[in-house]
């Protein structure tokens, strides 16, 4: 009977728009124009797909070019250059129907030879692509079926092909461009995407401009995109107030406590995703000792290391997955902080009081911040720990040498479990650098390698992360946060799982 | 005169060679391969080894940099690792910024330090204020400075733009004001330096007899300083000038950093990062060749300003 009461009616929409998350702000209608300014942290090296690997450096990409296939908010596969996919020959073989009537922006139509040409360039071994393996791993060949219709012939069950097919594997570049320009293409890149490339100064600026022809009706709504190098946030924040940025991703927790309560500036938290974790080469001593790894595990306070280095503000890592994707298990738990029982488990064993660990670190603060703290918590148990430092471009291939052992890593989530799970936990992945070895999960990942049942899938999933969280070849620690700073004028930004901040869909209202 | 520029022309090659195998035995000694960089986070123990193989990294680090050296002295540097561009695209187009940047800050820290220090109005005042700001731009890391301009001029006044380069296209005016922060934060720590040589040399000039009888013929103040005290004085500025100007051919990269300006200083941090070592070698053979040139020039500018060496 109260529910007539205009207030109450007011309070109970205003609560409804709340819960279903959507922003008053939503119901503006998107208005066309404007030049969104945006921090590039690194210096880009390639505009080109092919040869690409910094992950910040991808933002220009995914207005340049598009995507096979492409991803939602909710890491879910949607559609992008092609239309609809179905999988046929038990898993065999992927068909893609491709959108028609796209062209590049030399003009040149985009059809299912020219995805087909993109594929094999990147598969070729002389071009050497980093994306290669991936792609030779799964993909056995490539068929033009007809003009719209690709055919992906599979080595065997690929779920997380499609996934990649929505990122950088998945890039479509024009192979007119591709042959005209030869190795200068990173300088000179044409796809068939929403901006057109127009100007790069290598160490200052990308510019990209609305694409006139752009496939998607009504899209964009920028006229101009420009990404200004901006090696570092100290710097980009004072940008940011001066209006000379409009937007700054990547920034920690901490960083933006500055920023909290300025007018103009609105924050943005990532979904919080990647995943943190603390490595351990567990195939040789020390680490071939689960006990060992149980009293680190035990040793271990997260929730410490989140208040201290995320401002409280990241979720703890139980497992492998964050809250929110389909194969997240909320009833999995790793080991909880209990020092007394790291201690026990330490006695137990009976170590020698000369071993030393070495907890390898990479230049970058956060690893080093989580190495620090682990070491004095390590401390607190009587591990003797040192922190070492390693450069970026050679943990891989110490790790891999086996000359480093023990070190703070952080992983991106891919779009299908089958990516990193398989990719890192399967005995006979090539990039398993933890060794880690269990006849069951390999089984339990095989099985759920289908393209099948997500509820089925899921179960096993279940059962795989249960073992590997028990047999700890990593201890996790949590999902890191970030926050896209932006001013309050910029519109529909939108976080993906991935956290590489896309631009394609974002307008700019009146400032 | 040419046989002197001759021969430190000549001098430079084994100079080249040093600083090139200096560079590349410790990036490649110490940081390992590029393959590793190139593959990324995704690569596998099978790739970065075929990739080392195809790229010829696997082979002795002493011909690799002979293989390198060899192609070098033919003309040809090679294609960046990362780019892809050849070395001459990746760095020709950055040689201006660099030099821009590298001439204005220190053409106006030296007509600053030289300026300041021999102004005869208002000595008691000009003179201190001269001292406090060359310990200031000698002291103050240049980043420190850079962010506290940036924090002055363009956050709290609005003054003039953080970011520290645009293109000569987009108009002369919008050029030169985004470039005065960088220089004159650049131009900060040249100016300490150039002032303390230039005031001591002013000073003991100041004592000697020519000057004395200058101003016996009741010469002002003002033309005893600036017509006889300063030309006597100014040689050692000039050797300052010829070392900063080479030394910044090799890039001003924490400015370069901090104001985003495309110069060759952030592309030779970047090559190094990356084990880019066509471009960081080639950024070193430059630097080397800018020393050498700018030593010459500054022993050529000596006879200008001095008849004595002329007629030496």
């Amino acid at each position: 009977m109260w529910l007539g009461h205009p207030v109450r009616t007011a309070l109970a929409a205003s609560a409804a728009v709340a819960w279903l998350g959507l922003a008053p702000a939503a119901a503006e209608q998107p208005q066309h124009g404007g030049t969104l300014t945006v921090s590039l942290p690194n210096d880009a090296k390639s505009l080109d797909p092919t040869f690409q690997i910094n992950f910040s450096e991808r933002q220009p990409l995914y207005l340049l070019f598009n995507t096979l296939v492409g991803l939602a908010s909710d890491f879910s596969v949607k559609p992008e250059l092609a239309k609809s996919w179905e999988v046929r020959d038990g898993g065999r073989l992927l068909v893609l129907h491709l959108l028609g009537g796209v062209k590049f922006h030399d003009g040149t139509a985009f059809d299912a030879k020219a995805a087909k040409w993109n594929l094999d360039h990147r598969m070729t071994d002389s071009v050497n692509s980093p994306s290669r393996v991936q792609l030779t791993e799964l993909i056995e060949s490539v068929d033009v079926q007809d003009e719209a219709t690709l055919g992906i012939r599979l080595r065997g069950p690929a779920p997380s092909l499609l996934g990649m097919l929505a990122q950088r594997e998945g890039f479509m570049i024009s192979p007119q461009a591709a042959e005209k320009f030869g190795p200068s293409f990173g300088q000179n890149p044409v796809g068939t995407g929403a901006f057109i490339f127009k100007e790069w100064t290598p160490g200052n600026r990308i510019v990209v401009e609305k694409n006139p022809n752009y496939w998607e009706p009504g899209k964009p709504y920028l006229d101009r995109v420009v990404f200004i190098q901006t090696s570092n946030p100290v710097v980009g924040i004072p940008r940011l107030l001066t209006r000379e940025l409009d937007f700054i991703g990547a920034l920690s927790p901490i960083e933006v406590r500055t920023l909290d309560k300025q007018s103009g500036i609105k924050l943005e938290r990532s979904p919080g995703s990647r995943w943190l974790a603390l490595q351990m080469r567990i195939d040789r001593p020390p680490f071939d000792n689960l006990r060992l790894r149980q009293a680190i595990a035990h040793a271990i306070d997260r929730k410490r290391m989140v208040d201290i280095v995320m401002d409280g503000k990241a979720t703890i890592a139980e497992g492998f997955t964050p809250p929110g994707l389909w194969w997240f298990d909320p009833d999995l738990r790793s080991y909880a902080y209990d020092p007394a029982k790291a201690k026990e488990l330490l006695a137990e064993i009976g170590l020698m009081p000369e071993l030393q660990l070495t907890l390898s670190t990479q230049p970058v603060v956060l690893y080093q911040q989580i190495s620090q703290l682990a070491q004095e918590q390590l401390k607190a148990v009587g591990l003797k720990v040192r922190v070492e430092p390693v450069s970026v471009s050679d943990w891989y291939p110490q790790l891999i040498q086996g000359a480093i052992n023990f070190l703070p890593i952080r992983w991106t989530q891919r779009p299908d479990p089958d990516g990193l799970f398989t990719y890192l936990f399967h005995s006979k992945s090539k990039a398993n650098t933890s060794r880690y070895s269990n006849s069951q999960v390999d089984e339990l990942l095989d099985r759920a390698r289908s393209f099948g049942d997500e509820s089925k899938r899921r179960a096993l999933y279940r059962d795989a992360q249960k073992l590997m969280t028990h047999d700890l070849p990593y201890i996790p620690l949590f999902f890191t946060v970030e926050y896209a700073a932006m001013r309050d004028n910029v519109r529909n930004f939108v976080w993906i799982p991935d956290e590489i901040p896309r631009f394609r869909e974002v307008w700019k209202a009146a400032p | 005169m040419i046989s002197m520029v001759g021969r430190r022309l000549l001098w430079a090659i084994p100079s080249a060679l040093l600083i090139t195998a200096l560079l590349f035995f410790s990036v490649a000694g110490l940081l390992g391969s590029p393959a590793a960089f190139m593959l990324g986070q995704d690569a596998t123990r099978e790739s970065i080894a075929e990739l080392n193989a195809r790229l010829g990294f696997d082979r002795p680090l002493i011909v690799q940099y002979l293989d390198w050296m060899g192609r070098a002295l033919a003309g040809n540097f090679g294609r960046s690792y990362s780019s892809h561009q050849t070395v001459a695209e990746a760095i020709l187009p950055r040689l201006p910024v660099t030099l821009e940047l590298g001439v204005a800050a220190v053409l106006l820290a030296a007509i600053m330090a030289v300026g300041l220090n021999s102004i005869t109005t208002g000595r008691t005042v000009v003179r201190p204020m001269a001292t406090a700001l060359a310990v200031l731009g000698v002291t103050l890391p240049n980043f420190a400075l850079g962010l506290s301009l940036i924090f002055l001029l363009s956050v709290k006044l609005g003054w003039l733009p953080s970011v520290g380069w645009a293109p000569w296209s987009a108009g002369i005016g919008v050029h030169l004001t985004h470039i005065v922060l960088p220089i004159v934060t650049l131009s900060a720590y040249y100016y300490g330096t150039f002032t303390l040589v230039y005031r001591a040399e002013y000073d003991a000039t100041s004592q000697r007899l020519f000057v004395r009888v200058a101003k016996a013929k009741g010469l002002s103040e003002g033309q005893v300083s600036f017509r006889h005290v300063l030309p006597n004085s100014i040689l050692p500025v000039i050797t300052y000038v010829g070392l900063s100007l080479g030394q910044l051919m090799g890039g001003a990269v924490v400015t370069e950093a901090l104001f985003s300006i495309p110069g060759v200083g952030s592309l030779l941090v970047d090559s190094i990062i990356a084990r880019d070592y066509p471009v960081m070698l080639a950024i070193g053979m430059l630097t080397i060749a800018g020393v050498v040139i700018m030593n010459s020039a500054a022993d050529a500018l000596y006879a200008v300003a001095n008849p004595q060496i002329r007629l030496k």
